[in-house]
């Protein structure tokens, strides 16, 4: 009954703390929307081709002249490509010769299409090339379909017939934007500053000499404990789910079909990061230096976690060293479940955080215990 | 009856001796004042009370019984207002006294009434439902205070429930601590103000560097140094001119004291030095702003018990 009493205590202070709610679920919403949308160029999977200009003559007969004329709509929609069209060949090909152009083609009166490139640009000319090769092999079909079956013609035509440039992720699962990106990290790292929330429920009632008024109460100092433990862990898990429920409903960030292994996740870093802070307050007893150093140990293990900017970027040795990172685990179980349905990673992360948990939570009790006023 | 027994009890933090070798029964349904100076060790005696501090010698009995073994049963009976404000800014004020009121077992709808009780008692039950963040320093004295009695314990402790506060805050505390005697409460106030400690203890206990040097009523205390009387001499003439070892060569004179321009002079009652005293200072050219006999009070008995005065 103490330890529910405590408990409750606990969870109003937390409540109404507006500056404390405003850095748990103001802040990483915020965070989550500018760092999504600022930086998702970073996550951007599709190829910028920038301004290209083809020029051409069209002196084919009418159909193949008007499948060019389709293949042209479709270029230019598609990747923006500028056709300019020219009656003036020699002209045409001189300035391919010069390297004014990157690439001409020339659809002659015997229904022949010739390419002509300059290899300075070889990326534009080539790309060009792979796509005229496309339309030719596409028209070749359906002339021998036309010519040959011509009662199939109208069928093949109306075959789904793949992109002429498909742009596909290697590995073929969902690719992450940045909204999504963000909606994970920030909430890990957010949950990371319940530390903070709870080093200070422990310093609070030792400044306001509650924790003395408590002593003197017939409560055991367990009882003291495990309220002030259990109500900072649960609010930390509701100010999670707060963040966690704006990004996915509002924001639309994507976290997964599996959202009670991410909630465990969460809990299981909740409960780190508030065993981190209670600890901590007993080691230091300086409030200054504890917020200090607690303000300083949490970007860092956010930045090794792959928090601030994709863990792929941060480079060989910083790689490395991330290992030491909780947040690397957290990180990576959830890219891991969300993204590829591997849930392997999410039991070794959980066990890291409550493994980390229990050292700095037996230490505090221990040194809760021995205090003396 | 006897409600609270401390037997040579001693408290030493590095070298340093807070409480020394104290013994000491309060009776109950007494006030029992413990009057001295700050650093006399009144508060690392409360605290010893009250088992926030372990000792290292002696032993002490509540309620007959042994407060190390009997923690949480000698706990429930006793509330304590300590000396620095022990609330919550952030919670209402019934919040913060139902709350500690909980932590001593009582439940349901009697921890509501209890603490409006004890609310009502001190003058807050109109702002029962304000947190103390903007309240005077008189007003949180008074939920510090009501945080104590909402599980109407048998013993009070106060320590120094008075610090800091408006004269009006003070005169209801007081008023709080002898209605709450008169109504059976055993109180233990700790105060370094004589005046309060006069007017509100059957007995007081004088404490000096970790020591009971004194105990007994005002009056039993007073009767100490009834046998001398105290003149109080204020100087316009600079108090270096005056040879203190002069004075005491002065028939009946025991004891002199100085502070800033005044002189206090005690001597036997018995022997009438007065027109003495003042020709030693007219002689020595030394100017009398004015002069002032005292009957003893606390303060006449600290200073003759310490040399010192309680605000040192």
């Amino acid at each position: 009954m103490n330890i529910l009493s405590i408990f409750k205590k606990e969870c109003i202070h937390i409540i109404r703390d507006i500056k404390g709610n405003i850095l748990m679920i103001l802040f990483p919403i915020v965070l989550i929307l500018i760092l999504g949308t600022a930086l998702s160029p970073l996550f951007d999977s599709g190829i910028d081709l920038g301004y290209i200009e083809l020029v051409y003559t069209d002196e084919a007969d009418p159909y193949l002249s008007s499948a060019y004329r389709e293949f042209r709509q479709e270029l230019s929609k598609e990747f923006g490509i500028e056709f300019i069209a020219t009656d003036d060949a020699k002209e045409a090909i001189s300035k391919i010769a010069d390297g004014g152009q990157s690439s001409y083609i020339y659809l002659t009166d015997r229904q022949e299409i010739r390419l002509y490139k300059n290899e300075r640009y070889a990326f534009e000319a080539n790309l060009i090339e792979a796509m005229t090769r496309t339309f030719v092999e596409k028209y070749n079909l359906y002339k021998e379909l036309a010519t040959k079956v011509p009662d199939k013609l109208e069928s093949a035509m109306a075959m789904e017939i793949p992109d002429l440039v498909a742009v596909k992720s290697l590995d073929g699962k969902r690719n992450i934007a940045s909204m999504d990106y963000y909606a994970i990290t920030m909430l890990t790292l957010i949950l990371l500053y319940s530390a903070s929330t709870s080093a200070h429920s422990v310093k609070r009632e030792q400044l306001l000499k509650t924790g003395n008024r408590l002593l003197v109460s017939p409560v055991k100092k367990y009882e003291i404990f495990t309220g002030q433990v259990l109500g900072a862990i649960s609010i930390t898990v509701l100010q999670g789910l707060t963040v966690l429920a704006f990004s996915s409903f509002i924001l639309n960030a994507y976290w997964g079909d599996k959202p009670h292994l991410v909630i465990m996740v969460i809990i299981s870093e909740a409960v780190m990061a508030v065993s981190i802070g209670i600890g901590l307050s007993y080691v230091i007893k300086n409030v200054a230096t504890l917020s200090g150093i607690i303000n300083t140990i949490i970007p860092i293990m956010v930045l090794l976690g792959g928090g601030y900017v994709p863990f792929e970027v941060l480079g060989e040795s910083i790689q490395k060293i991330s290992v030491i990172s909780p947040i690397r685990w957290t990180n990576q179980a959830l890219f891991r479940l969300v993204y590829d349905q591997d849930t392997s990673y999410i039991f070794i992360a959980i066990a890291i955080n409550l493994a980390i948990a229990a050292i700095f939570i037996i230490y505090a009790s221990l040194a809760y215990r021995r205090e003396d006023v | 009856m006897a409600i609270v027994e401390i037997k040579d009890l001693t408290k030493k933090y590095g070298s340093l001796v807070a409480v020394d070798n104290i013994s000491l029964t309060i009776v109950e349904g007494e006030i029992f004042g413990l009057l001295g100076p700050n650093g006399a060790g009144k508060t690392t005696l409360i605290n010893i009370l009250t088992g926030l501090v372990k000792v290292d010698k002696g032993t002490i009995k509540a309620f007959g019984q042994d407060i190390g073994k009997n923690g949480d049963d000698v706990k429930r009976q006793i509330g304590l207002v300590p000396q620095d404000l022990a609330i919550y800014e952030d919670l209402t004020c019934l919040e913060n006294v139902s709350f500690f009121a909980g932590l001593y077992g009582l439940r349901g709808r009697l921890v509501k009434e209890k603490a409006m009780e004890a609310l009502d008692f001190v003058g807050l039950s109109e702002k029962a439902g304000q947190a103390p963040k903007k309240f005077s320093g008189g007003m949180k004295r008074r939920l510090n205070i009501a945080c104590a009695l909402a599980h109407s314990p048998r013993l009070i402790i106060m320590d120094e429930p008075t610090v800091g506060i408006d004269p009006q805050s003070r005169k209801h505390i007081l008023n709080s601590v002898k209605t709450l005697n008169s109504r059976g409460c055993t109180v233990i106030y700790t105060t370094h103000y004589m005046e309060e400690a006069e007017d509100l203890c059957d007995r007081i206990g004088i404490m000096d560097h970790g020591k009971i040097i004194a105990m007994g009523s005002s009056n039993e205390l007073k009767s100490l140094v009834t046998d001398q009387s105290t003149l109080i001499v204020n100087l316009s003439s600079p108090l270096e001119r005056v040879n203190i070892d002069g004075l005491k060569e002065i028939k009946g004179v025991v004891d002199i004291w100085s502070d800033e321009n005044t002189i206090s002079i005690s001597s036997s009652r018995d022997i009438n030095n007065l027109d003495k005293i003042i020709s030693y200072f007219s002689s020595n050219d030394i100017h009398i702003a004015g002069l002032e006999s005292k009957s003893p009070n606390l303060e006449t008995v600290f200073l003759t018990l310490t040399g010192r005065k309680l605000r040192d």
